[in-house]
């Protein structure tokens, strides 16, 4: 919610600046309405530079680690399960592998929001949106990962299913090497 | 081997084949941990969980050892230790039977920083699929502070074993003391060294109950003594 609530500022006060761009023409007042235009100038920068409040920062960095706490929560029984800590669950390994398929397919909107230059605690890097095309390779690999461990969960065999948990698991992994603080 | 007669023995066989257990050990956590990723993690794990019970046993090793694994035998104090920098850089400078005093000094330093290292990661967890024994025992704060040491002394300590090896590499070619065939032979030339500063013996069945000993308590403490990670749908929360 909170980058389209913001963009959908900086249109207003685009629009604004047409509009005092128009008037200055009609009336003649040039020095007013160019002051006028680059107040309006300053202020779209200046909404463009701040990105968003620190308030809808936190909020969204609260929405991806909700997001990645729901995946884990997904993925934890399963982990479990290719370890051996409890018992395989055919049904169970399916339920969860569908679901970290729309999880996943939720990141690139949630880390959408550039948190960058706000205060927020957070654990995501700057290389996020510094390199967005890595970042959405990364997100791809675990849609593709989540995806063929619903294929493993169709064979119901535990051989087959403990590697696709394990491919999943290497895909939030490497994803972390690289786009998480590590302390 | 050849030329028995004209060697000394210096370093018993515990303590060699401790060396190099231990040098496999930590280079390959190290290096599964560095470029390993997710998929090295477990072989990061067992690498790091074999470096805790080899220093466990050389904890003990260096109280109950032959003379020069003794940590008593080889710290220097602080005016042998001025005194031998003051003759660092003489290339003929006498070699020492064991540890020389810098020499000590860096091998207890290494084996605090490694020790205060692998046991952090005793309490980590990678969030996805891998922790740490302890993990589970303790609380969301100490975790996160293990993992903070243990991930910030990471290249701290890729910087240690370097300038172990530049040491190594520098008594070679710049002294001419052959420190690392010493430590796979346990022998250095009896010209270099007075007889009264080699070892009598390995004293090989003391290390043979100790071995036994450490990897029971190191089995003990890595795998039996650690809580069951809960395995109920709520752990996930």
């Amino acid at each position: 919610m909170g980058p389209y609530l913001n963009k959908g500022l900086s249109h207003k006060r685009y629009a604004g600046r047409g509009k005092y761009r128009t008037n200055s023409k009609e009336t003649g007042l040039m020095n007013r309405g160019k002051l006028i235009v680059l107040g309006a100038l300053l202020a779209v920068a200046g909404a463009a530079g701040a990105q968003m409040s620190d308030e809808q920062a936190e909020r969204a960095v609260e929405t991806r680690q909700s997001l990645l706490q729901v995946m884990v929560w997904n993925y934890g029984p399963m982990g479990a399960m290719a370890r051996g800590r409890i018992d395989f669950d055919t049904d169970r390994v399916k339920t969860n592998a569908e679901r970290l398929v729309a999880l996943s397919k939720m990141m690139s909107d949630a880390f959408a929001a550039d948190t960058r230059s706000n205060d927020v605690d957070t654990e995501a890097l700057d290389v996020i949106w510094e390199q967005p095309d890595d970042f959405a390779a990364k997100i791809e690999a675990t849609i593709e990962a989540s995806n063929a461990l619903v294929g493993a969960a169709a064979t119901g065999d535990e051989g087959v299913m403990t590697q696709a948990i394990g491919r999943v698991g290497s895909t939030c992994g490497s994803c972390h090497d690289d786009f998480r603080l590590d302390d | 081997m050849i030329h028995r007669d004209s060697e000394r023995l210096i370093w018993d066989w515990p303590l060699r084949l401790w060396h190099w257990l231990f040098a496999l050990c930590v280079t390959g956590a190290w290096m599964t941990g560095q470029w390993g990723g997710f998929d090295w993690r477990q072989w990061h794990i067992w690498f790091g969980q074999g470096a805790i019970g080899l220093l466990i046993f050389r904890v003990i090793w260096g109280i109950v050892g032959p003379r020069n694994a003794r940590f008593s035998r080889f710290l220097p104090r602080p005016s042998r230790l001025f005194t031998y920098l003051k003759t660092l850089p003489k290339r003929n400078a006498a070699e020492y039977a064991g540890h020389n005093p810098l020499g000590a000094v860096a091998v207890v330093f290494i084996l605090a920083v490694l020790g205060v290292h692998a046991t952090s990661g005793l309490f980590i967890s990678d969030d996805i699929l891998y922790e740490g024994p302890w993990y589970v025992a303790v609380s969301d704060e100490t975790a996160d502070f293990a993992s903070t040491v243990h991930h910030r002394l990471a290249w701290p300590i890729g910087i240690l074993l370097g300038l172990h090896i530049i040491a190594i590499l520098f008594y070679r070619l710049y002294k001419g003391q052959r420190l690392t065939r010493a430590m796979i032979t346990g022998r250095k030339p009896a010209d270099r060294i007075p007889d009264a500063k080699s070892i009598a013996s390995s004293r090989t069945v003391l290390a043979l109950i100790l071995i036994a000993l450490v990897a029971a308590l190191a089995w003990w403490l890595l795998v039996v003594a650690p809580p069951e990670p809960p395995a109920e749908f709520d752990s996930w929360y």
